[in-house]
């Protein structure tokens, strides 16, 4: 039915605490092809990890819970697996790199062994095919002496090479999908450009589609080819990465690529910056997530959840201020290729 | 020369035995000069020794060599009660909201102590409308201060802080990645009180950061650190616009900027290589195994800082 890779349509996850229920994600749409890059980008607490954690199902059940939904990756829908079944698609079709390399290695296990043990799990090899397998996923992600680091514990290693390390790792089954979750945080700029320099000619090689998880506007501009902006467990824009930087939408959106400082252009005498907090996911608004903290809420915005938009070429948002009925005119304060507000492009 | 500077560094060092004839050059030979009112965003990236700079100038560590002038007074060694006047004048505030405030006291007494160390106010009554007055200045209200830290929010929190710093009236700020633990809508909240208060205080801070983006948007004159040695150090706008170390041209390049176009067109000189150890360092140029145009000489021979420009000053032997 579908032709996406991957297809999420209206998922919702809650988690049962003792405190009551946190609704984590709350009716989050979108699809994957082959071959590209999705980015996932929002601030921390707004859903993007336990997104994806789900795709890959790896939160227990309970605390976690599907409420609705589905998750379609090649005709069959992922959601309603059992955790048997789903050992099959984890690690060989869906595979997933962590923020913090430093703890996502065995430290106890040389690294040959953990790759070697990942790689047996999902495919018939002998353990001499296996070496050779790993040895050149190894050097294909830019470890120099890749029989040597074979041979080594995770602890001898630096950060930037223990992300390589899971990078190796995660493509050994040549999955269709890679879920990058924050992969260069932790780690200094130069050794960020390297890994994602290793990323992207990996994706090129091996037509793996990725889902870049990441708060850093930056890192997201040179990875993905379409972006989902998340706030409060809902995506809020989405469309072709051009669209979303260069052409806005959403208060939110407009907020979080105007409070970051550029390194081209000229000097901005004040940064865009969103007032208060994110909303509490114990009692999410009833309206639009994001209406406590815009300029432009109406009444509306507080009391019905905004529909998605489409201001057309796939890019949708989910704002009230699209409405054709609303009579406000709001013009953006930041994107290179629309109207914006006068007087406010100088700065 | 005198007055024309706040603060003065003259070759700083600190190093840390480590133990088994190993010493860990922190910082090694570090000089510079911040005027008063402006900013000096210092960069580098993890491990390079900005923080130990920062925490030296404080005497928060010993300095193992160096001089360090504040308004024209030595007071790289001075006696106890003179090194309370001077907290006083020099702050901090710190890079983890979450480990830097105590958790057994409320926002209130956090603020607080340093008026009651320093005898400032008259009595408790004038202290604690200090003490408000302070968290009104950060953004934060009086009913906070009967608050614990676990409270609030990683934003609110660095607010706290902030306010503790500037709670004893200071002249001069470090600020040591002071925003680098925020999300980036709260982040662009801390950077524009941050400047605000500048204004208002009439403060000057030393801002050590790693994000690159946020050292242009504040700092005046920015310095870049690389294992322990100021590599390139002039004014924000000469720096950022024509890099002249290496390294300082292979970090900027590094940085990816929120521009799909330019992101995706943009030729990547990826730096290969990661920075070496600081222990025991050998002579010669810190940045030669990682540099494209290292020759014989970057490997034997320090680099003395050449001026390569007005307020730009280099240590390379390629210029």
């Amino acid at each position: 039915m579908s032709e996406h890779l991957l297809e999420v349509k209206n998922l919702h996850v809650s988690f049962r605490t003792v405190i009551g229920e946190v609704k984590a994600v709350r009716g989050v749409d979108f699809y994957l092809d082959r071959g590209e890059t999705l980015g996932l980008v929002g601030e921390s607490g707004c859903g993007k990890s336990v997104t994806v954690q789900t795709v890959m199902r790896l939160n227990p059940e309970p605390p976690a819970e599907i409420k609705e939904g589905s998750i379609v990756y090649q005709g069959v829908d992922i959601a309603k697996l059992s955790d048997k079944e789903m050992r099959k698609y984890r690690g060989k079709e869906f595979s997933m790199i962590f923020q913090d390399a430093m703890t996502s290695l065995n430290p106890t296990t040389r690294i040959g062994k953990q790759m070697k043990e990942m790689l047996q799990a999902h495919r018939k090899v002998s353990d001499q095919e296996a070496r050779e397998i790993c040895i050149r996923m190894l050097s294909m992600v830019g470890l120099p002496n890749p029989e040597t680091v074979y041979e080594r514990f995770p602890h001898t290693m630096s950060g930037g090479q223990r992300q390589r390390v899971m990078i190796a790792m995660a493509l050994s089954c040549n999955p269709s999908i890679l879920i990058a979750d924050e992969p260069t945080t932790a780690l200094d700029v130069t050794i960020q450009a390297q890994i994602l320099e290793v990323m992207n000619n990996l994706k090129r090689e091996l037509n793996t589609s990725i889902i870049f998880i990441t708060h850093n506007m930056g890192v997201v501009a040179r990875m993905a080819d379409r972006l989902a902006v998340m706030y409060a467990g809902q995506i809020i824009e989405s469309g072709k990465s051009e669209d979303i930087f260069y052409r806005p939408k959403h208060p939110y959106t407009w907020g979080l690529l105007g409070s970051m400082p550029s390194l081209k252009g000229e000097v901005p005498k004040r940064l865009l910056s969103i007032p208060g907090t994110p909303p509490d996911l114990f009692a999410p608004p009833k309206g639009c997530g994001f209406a406590s903290r815009c300029e432009h809420c109406m009444n509306v915005c507080v009391n019905r959840v905004p529909p998605e938009y489409d201001v057309g070429d796939g890019h949708k948002v989910r704002c009230w201020l699209l409405d054709p009925r609303c009579k406000a005119d709001v013009k953006p304060p930041i994107g290179r290729d629309q109207e914006l507000i006068p007087g406010k492009e100088a700065e | 020369m005198a007055g024309e500077y706040l603060l003065q560094v003259e070759g700083l060092k600190k190093y840390f035995n480590l133990g088994k004839g190993r010493i860990l050059h922190a910082v090694d030979d570090v000089s510079f000069a911040v005027r008063p009112g402006e900013t000096l965003g210092l960069v580098g990236e993890s491990g390079c020794g900005k923080t130990t700079v920062g925490r030296t100038l404080l005497k928060l560590y010993k300095p193992d060599g160096g001089r360090i002038i504040y308004r024209d007074e030595d007071v790289t060694h001075v006696p106890a009660r003179r090194q309370r006047e001077l907290c006083c004048k020099m702050q901090m505030i710190y890079q983890d909201p979450y480990a830097s405030l105590n958790p057994f006291m409320t926002i209130g007494e956090i603020v607080s102590e340093g008026l009651e160390i320093n005898k400032i106010g008259k009595d408790r009554a004038e202290r604690q409308m200090m003490t408000y007055d302070l968290l009104e200045m950060v953004g934060l209200t009086k009913e906070h201060a009967n608050r614990f830290p676990h409270e609030f929010s990683g934003g609110q929190r660095q607010r706290a802080g902030i306010a503790r710093a500037l709670a004893v009236n200071p002249e001069f700020v470090v600020c040591d990645e002071a925003i680098s633990a925020l999300d980036v809508s709260v982040q662009a909240q801390i950077i524009n009180m941050l400047l605000d208060l500048r204004e208002k205080m009439n403060l000057t801070y030393l801002f050590i950061a790693h994000d690159l983006s946020v050292v242009r948007y504040i700092s005046q004159r920015v310095a870049v650190m690389y294992l322990g040695k100021i590599v390139e150090i002039g004014s924000a706008a000469e720096v950022y616009a024509h890099p002249a170390h290496p390294y300082t041209q292979g970090l900027l390049n590094a940085v990816p900027v929120a521009d799909p176009e330019f992101e995706k067109s943009k030729q990547y000189k990826a730096m290969t290589g990661e920075v070496s150890s600081p222990i025991n360092c050998k002579p010669g140029c810190r940045f030669a195994s990682r540099c494209p145009r290292a020759t014989e000489k970057c490997r034997t021979e320090d680099p003395l800082m050449k001026q390569v420009g007005p307020d730009h000053f280099v240590a390379c032997h390629h210029l």
